[in-house]
């Protein structure tokens, strides 16, 4: 009895290993991290904001003068069980339980025509990007949380492109929050809502979409 | 045939496990690996785009305008190890934004925190 006392760990962890073959865990990082309530830019000039913060990840001319400097970074992680059933084939296959979370940071300043700050604002975020299930290969890793909005190329890439846009879309395009004339928007803004409704978009983004 | 079938998957994962690196970017190369050097009050528009090409982007501010350049590098590192696999990739921008008055006068000037490195 002592003896089996003794092998209960070590069968613990066999047991453990052969129902947990695969764990994963993906993390993207995107942008530089920055500070989300910086001290002291109150009232400051464009040159203190541009030495302290660097260029911005992008700006938009503001619709009541000046104009916006946004500052945007991001931490993606997912992390995934795999299970596995040691019989026959099936030790071949995992199902994976994924769940992801993303920790945002983002700040806008407004910048007066003058070039001295009306007003900044900034937050950090801990978001919960939902999660998943699948059935893989053992020896495959794939994302079962779609961060695909998430991860988009800059806006800037597709700058030129819009001119070639889809007639809904360019027909909204004096009010596009991706050319820089008309105001900001965040990564993965969902574009069924808001802003892009006119625009008809599909859930995939146009830049995907016109690659 | 199941250990045939067991080969193959041997084979496989002895493929397959190991480790992944990958390194791509979308963008203008702007910088060209020079150090970046304006004077405001002094430099031009023209000055600029002489010196790092056509911008990602011209923006309209009102009685400004700006020129932002960017290239977006993207670095991946993966161990596929089977029992526990790690994937990251970081996504970093090397930006640069100038600032114009109405007579295309260099006002501001700044590089992204991101650095010619990325």
């Amino acid at each position: 009895m002592a003896e089996r006392l003794r092998l209960a760990p070590a069968l613990l962890l066999a047991a453990a290993l052969a129902l947990l073959p695969a764990c994963s865990h993906l993390t993207t990082r995107i942008g530089t991290p920055i500070a989300s309530e910086p001290e002291g830019l109150e009232d400051a000039t464009l040159d203190r904001v541009l030495g302290e913060l660097g260029a911005p990840t992008r700006l938009s001319a503001a619709p009541r003068g000046g104009f916006f400097l946004f500052y945007e970074s991001m931490v993606a992680q997912e992390r995934q069980i795999g299970l596995s059933i040691p019989i026959r084939w099936l030790r071949y296959f995992k199902i994976a339980f994924g769940s992801g979370r993303a920790e945002r940071r983002q700040l806008v300043v407004h910048v007066s025509e003058s070039g001295v700050v009306e007003s900044l604002g900034g937050g950090a975020a801990d978001q919960d990007l939902g999660g998943g299930t699948g059935i893989q290969l053992l020896v495959s890793v794939v994302p079962t949380v779609d961060i695909r909005d998430l991860k988009e190329p800059a806006f800037q890439h597709a700058w030129g492109r819009g001119l070639l846009a889809r007639v809904p879309e360019g027909l909204n395009r004096g009010s596009s929050l991706e050319t820089g004339a008309s105001g900001l928007e965040q990564r993965g803004t969902p574009t069924r809502a808001g802003q892009h409704t006119l625009e008809q978009r599909s859930s995939r983004s146009i830049w995907r979409r016109k690659r | 045939m199941h250990r045939y079938f067991a080969l193959v998957f041997s084979i496989v994962v002895g493929l397959v496990c190991g480790c992944v690196s990958y390194e791509r970017g979308a963008g203008l190369d702007w910088r060209g690996g020079a150090e970046l050097s304006f004077e405001p009050g002094r430099t031009t528009e023209s000055d600029v785009l002489t010196a790092l090409g056509p911008p990602s982007q011209m923006i309209s501010l009102g009685e400004r305008s700006a020129f932002y350049y960017l290239r977006e590098k993207t670095r991946g590192r993966a161990a596929v190890l089977v029992f526990y696999n790690r994937m990251t990739e970081n996504i970093r921008y090397d930006t640069a934004v100038f600032f114009f008055n109405a007579e295309g006068v260099l006002t501001q000037w700044a590089e992204g925190r991101g650095g010619s490195d990325g």
